[in-house]
């Protein structure tokens, strides 16, 4: 078992509302999880307070273990080693991800440097085959460019580079999909299942996109409102939903996913 | 690059040439006859035949374009004319005075940045805590109280109470502390305002937000989050610079400081005009170069400036 979470509660200090309630579900080896619900249900908050990644004013209790600690109790500094070695993070929106102010290779050199505890030009090296193994053509070019400079799935693969050189033993993906073009989210979700399949990393997905969920998880936790309404595997809850919610989900996304699927099917380019 | 330096040096020029003509009308716009300023100064009765012998020689005979003309084609070459008073070259004063005002601008500013940068990001750290709230009453005192009143407070507590330093005038390396405080006082409130408040507004942006995520230490973040406020900061900053020079005046006569503040003063109490057109023109020059420079090294610290250039 990778990853414990227990009557995870997330309650706004300021606004006095509980955000997220009572979120319990284990991720094991190799057992991608998805987390699905509406926007506003409290899926990106739920791995947020995991991470220790809310603001201040964000109470989080309840219990999730990592290999036999809790991260709710550890100190910022163990905090920061679990999110740079262990948990990483692609985060919903690439084009506001970076400092706007330097190049992405630095940011992304920055990273390796500190957590790998390598050189410079280790750094770089790793970087640029990273990226090549993305697809990513000329990457020493795109590694000199400033973010504004560079589109939201380019900007995107550079966190999954950042991620994977990283090698940590789980990547959350928030909404990896829904900023990018149909043909990108297909390119984006093959290099997910080829990085599942070949280094071994666990992810917890979280989209609203029912089909890609159903592509790349065995696990699946619904959410509504900040309270999980259902959570099994994930074949299981697709066919044969249990909550009224979970079969609302799946009759009416399900239905406008298929395109998506189809394109899954055939490949992004004779669809 | 260099085209943005180009295009922005070029557009400086009909600036100047707008703020020459401009100082140049208001101070003719003044009532009282220079000829006969200059003549009463020097303890001459203004007869007629003097007067109009006067203005001869101060080529106020001639047109106003002419004379507009003469004076800034003497101006860029570095001559200002004489003054009335004592008949020296303007520009001599203006240089004798000039590197009191710069040591205590200067001196100001770098209280100013440090005292700023300090307190903001020790603000931003402890955002909401004792500590920023303490620091953020005291830049509120700060910018509530009149910069005079505090170097008159200053003066009566450092020196007359304690006697630790001078009061007045430019005696030993301590008489600048009191003057540059209190000149730096009153910008000190607005940039701690200005840079803790952007700095706490870029703690929730996203980079922030995956910075974090990708386990970054607390220290590079703060920089990252520093780096990014600083824009509207320099912008001011920059502008401060001229403000500072010129705005020495009130500070430069509370402490007997031999500056251009005080030459301004007494030039415009004398009705010394080639003093106080000179004192207008340097100004100008002053505030024009420093914006110049503040777009260009704004334009540099953003990669999103430079392109659109």
């Amino acid at each position: 078992m990778l990853l414990e979470v227990k009557n995870l509660s997330i309650y706004d200090a300021e606004t006095k509302d509980t955000i997220v309630e009572d979120i319990s579900f284990t991720l094991e080896q190799q057992r991608n999880l998805g987390i699905v619900g509406e926007s506003g249900s409290g899926k990106s908050m739920t791995v947020k307070g995991i991470l220790g990644l809310v603001a201040p004013w964000m109470k989080v209790s309840g219990t999730a273990y990592f290999e036999g600690e809790d991260m709710l109790k550890m100190k910022a500094k163990a905090m920061q080693n679990i999110r740079a070695r262990h948990i990483s993070m692609i985060l919903q929106d690439a084009m506001s991800a970076f400092d706007p102010l330097d190049t992405v290779g630095k940011q992304m050199m920055e990273t390796l440097c500190e957590h790998l505890k390598i050189s410079r030009k280790e750094a770089k090296q790793i970087s640029l085959n990273e990226l090549g193994s993305l697809g990513i053509q000329e990457a020493s070019q795109m590694m000199k460019k400033y973010p504004h400079q560079l589109s939201g799935g380019m900007l995107q693969r550079c966190m999954i580079a950042i991620a994977v050189a990283i090698k940590p033993d789980v990547i959350i993906a928030d909404e990896p999909t829904t900023a990018l073009d149909a043909i990108t989210q297909s390119e984006v979700i093959a290099t997910f299942q080829r990085l599942h399949a070949q280094k071994r990393i666990t992810f917890i997905f979280i989209s609203h996109d029912l089909g890609v969920i159903r592509h790349l998880t065995e696990e699946v936790l619904v959410m509504k409102d900040g309270k999980s309404v259902e959570y099994g595997r994930t074949r299981e809850v697709f066919r044969y939903p249990q909550n009224k919610y979970t079969k609302y989900l799946v009759d009416t996304r399900l239905n406008l996913a298929c395109s998506f699927e189809k394109i899954m099917r055939k490949g992004p380019y004779d669809a | 690059m260099k085209r943005y330096i180009i295009k922005r040096l070029l557009s400086v020029i009909p600036l100047l040439i707008g703020i020459s003509f401009l100082a140049f009308i208001l101070i003719n716009l003044s009532e009282s006859d220079p000829a006969e300023v200059a003549l009463r100064v020097n303890e001459i009765t203004p007869t007629d035949e003097a007067v109009a012998q006067m203005r001869e020689e101060l080529g106020l005979d001639k047109s106003f374009i002419e004379r507009y003309l003469t004076w800034v084609t003497s101006s860029i070459k570095g001559d200002f004319g004489n003054s009335f008073i004592n008949n020296k070259p303007v520009i001599n004063e203006i240089v004798q005075a000039l590197p009191a005002t710069l040591l205590l601008a200067l001196v100001s500013f770098i209280i100013i940045v440090v005292i700023s940068v300090s307190a903001s990001i020790i603000c931003t750290i402890f955002e909401e805590s004792w500590i920023d709230r303490t620091i953020r009453g005291l830049v509120f005192i700060g910018e509530a109280m009149p910069g005079y009143w505090i170097g008159l407070l200053l003066m009566w507590f450092f020196s007359i109470k304690l006697n630790l330093l001078p009061t007045s005038g430019m005696t030993s390396w301590a008489s600048v502390i009191l003057p540059g405080v209190t000149l730096a006082l009153a910008y000190i409130s607005t940039y701690v305002r200005l840079l803790r408040n952007n700095m706490v507004q870029n703690k929730s942006e996203n980079f922030v937000l995956y910075a974090k995520a990708r386990g970054m230490k607390k220290r590079i973040i703060l920089k990252r989050i520093f780096k990014n406020s600083l824009q509207t900061t320099i912008t001011a900053l920059g502008m401060s610079i001229p403000k500072l020079i010129a705005g020495t005046v009130i500070v430069e006569n509370i402490f007997a400081w031999p500056g251009i503040g005080r030459l301004s003063v007494a030039a415009i109490f004398n009705y010394d005009y080639p003093v106080i057109q000179a004192y207008v023109f340097l100004m100008a020059v002053l505030f024009v170069a420093c914006n110049l420079l503040v777009d260009i090294v704004t334009a540099m610290l953003d990669p999103r400036m430079r392109k659109e250039v």
